[in-house]
């Protein structure tokens, strides 16, 4: 359980540093475009770009935000229970969740492979979008497994107590 | 069974899973699918639920949450809500409640750079409440005030809850950010009396501070004139149309790390930190935007948003009594839910309602907001007095609670004046005519 607490923590946090490398490449191009139609010529195809790293962005850091309890949630009841009954509705809640973000991941593939087979480009720069659909699939696969950990600590939290 | 029954049991499972601590974002997300399912199809929500997560991602009116975040913590780690403050103490610190009332002006200016509730509180009351406490300000007053004044970052432009309110409206980001300025100033100034008014019945509560000279209120402003400038000319840039949203959020967000890295204002450990708290907010954002769509569809799709704007327009009441309970509605909401979650939970079902009953969508961008900031200081999930008592951790709960009262009336009689005379929110929009 340590090994595997340590494993996801790290890669989460891994994956979050290759999106603020993505904040930093964003700032860039939208900046550089600016400068660029100001002073010379607009970047080719900047605004399918910035929407592109915008996906990769956030597909690479909702598992961390994950890890490090960054999406918002209710905690006005729960936290009045007993230690195993919140142990019981957390994994619950975790099943679902669980459940949940594996259909998303799934619907990811199915839909990025689609994009794949069609050719589907972008407007202006002509780029495929299935790629960073599979990331969004990714993120959500890593997202899975930051709930599985959390699942599993729920259900040692209601079975301990 | 009727799309409308599905509904609202759709609501109330919704509901069910907040109250039970699933994050609010995975509660709509399911509750969207599962409803979507039950009216249409499983085929066709599942088709919706990639396509939603890859054009909610992707999209590139979003992406100006990562720029104007990432502004906000650049200027967080350069040490801005510290100078800011020094500054306006100088010039306001001799009047009675002095400190408070340089605080609601120092939040409003941070909220120049912030667009989060929660950093402009979390920010402004490290600096504010360690001198507050020096000059024997009374604790209930000093954390009520910081806790109140830190949620004027999401009225004054740049306002992640406008982003997402123009994401799901598409209404026109800059022109409620234009919006939320005069209705900012106002707020902060009420805010400030109410500090005036509470230490000169009782001085005891904030005792003026030293006057300072001339020279040196002037010495105050070198260190925040820069950034204060460059917000200016961002805003500016957004507002007679030089930039989109995005660019004057990466413009403003260059232009505060260039400032910071020249005036060495930043360390590198400060720029990582920026950096990831960008990424955290952003995926806490976008995923909650991506869930509320998933539920949007399953709104749509039963219908009840049209249905509810036929009913409520034909009920024959005045626009302004519907107006007045919705406030209420949200009021009361706000004391349970995160200001975010309700926000993305309600737009879309009232916002056809609000253009029946004639109403400015961009001034009731204003009003949502300014309810939104009610909700963050309400008890029991106020979570800016959360954040405050992080800050102060020997002020009780309840004191911080206790204090609130004053400045939720004052923001009470701010959304009033609104609603009397909606043109301080619609008065610098009109001018954009792009």
């Amino acid at each position: 359980m340590i090994y595997f607490e340590r494993f996801v923590n790290l890669f989460t946090k891994f994956c979050d540093r290759i999106a603020q490398i993505g904040v930093v490449a964003m700032l860039l191009l939208v900046f550089g475009n600016i400068l660029g139609r100001k002073f010379w010529k607009p970047i080719f195809g900047a605004y399918d770009y910035v929407g592109f790293i915008g996906a990769v962005i956030v597909a690479f850091s909702i598992a961390y935000c994950a890890m490090k309890k960054g999406h918002i949630q209710v905690e006005l009841v729960v936290t009045r229970f007993p230690r195993r009954v919140q142990g019981i509705i957390d994994s619950f809640i975790g099943i679902l969740s669980l459940g949940l973000f594996c259909v998303i991941t799934w619907q990811c593939i199915v839909y990025g492979n689609d994009m794949r087979r069609t050719g589907e480009l972008s407007m202006t720069a002509l780029a495929p979008f299935y790629p960073y659909i599979y990331g969004i699939a990714f993120g959500c696969a890593l997202l899975c497994l930051v709930i599985l950990f959390e699942l599993i600590k729920s259900v040692n939290k209601a079975v301990k107590g | 069974m009727s799309p409308g029954n599905i509904a609202i049991i759709g609501i109330v499972l919704l509901v069910l899973l907040f109250l039970l601590r699933m994050p609010i974002a995975y509660s709509m997300a399911l509750i969207g699918l599962l409803g979507f399912a039950y009216t249409s199809t499983v085929e066709g929500a599942l088709s919706v639920l990639g396509k939603d997560f890859w054009g909610m991602f992707s999209s590139y009116s979003l992406t100006v949450v990562p720029m104007f975040v990432f502004m906000g913590t650049i200027a967080f780690h350069s040490g801005i809500s510290g100078r800011l403050f020094q500054a306006t103490y100088k010039f306001l610190g001799r009047l009675p409640g002095g400190l408070g009332i340089a605080t609601c002006y120092a939040c409003a200016a941070f909220g120049a750079c912030c667009g989060s509730t929660v950093a402009g509180a979390a920010a402004m009351g490290k600096v504010t409440l360690p001198e507050m406490k020096k000059y024997n300000y009374d604790p209930s007053l000093a954390t009520a005030c910081v806790a109140s004044a830190g949620s004027l970052a999401i009225l004054i432009p740049p306002s992640t809850i406008f982003i997402i309110y123009g994401v799901m409206t598409g209404e026109s980001i800059g022109k409620l950010f234009a919006a939320g300025i005069l209705p900012g100033i106002l707020l902060a100034t009420l805010l400030a009396i109410t500090v005036f008014i509470l230490c000169k019945r009782n001085p005891n509560l904030g005792p003026p501070g030293e006057s300072t000279t001339w020279k040196e209120k002037m010495a105050s402003l070198s260190g925040v004139i820069e950034m204060l400038v460059l917000f200016a000319l961002v805003m500016g840039g957004l507002f007679v149309g030089w930039f989109t949203p995005t660019e004057a959020g990466a413009a403003g967000a260059a232009g505060a790390l260039i400032i910071a890295l020249l005036k060495r204002q930043i360390t590198w450990r400060g720029f990582i930190n920026s950096l990831e708290e960008t990424t955290q907010i952003t995926a806490m954002v976008f995923l909650i935007v991506t869930g509320a769509t998933i539920f949007g569809h399953f709104m749509a799709i039963t219908q009840v948003p049209f249905v509810l704007s036929e009913w409520v327009g034909g009920l024959g009441v005045s626009p302004y009594i519907i107006m007045a309970f919705i406030i209420f509605g949200y009021l009361i909401a706000g004391c349970f839910m995160d200001s975010l979650a309700m926000i993305t939970l309600t737009v879309p079902i009232l916002y056809p309602v609000i253009l029946k009953l004639g109403f400015d969508p961009i001034w009731f961008g204003v009003i949502v907001v300014l309810v939104a900031e009610m909700g963050v200081i309400t008890p029991p999930v106020g979570i800016n007095v959360y954040v405050i008592k992080g800050v102060a951790a020997d002020v009780p709960l309840e004191t911080i609670f206790k204090g609130i009262w004053p400045f939720l009336i004052a923001e009470i009689i701010c959304a009033i004046i609104l609603i009397v005379f909606p043109k301080i929110a619609l008065f610098l929009p009109s001018f954009m005519t792009w």
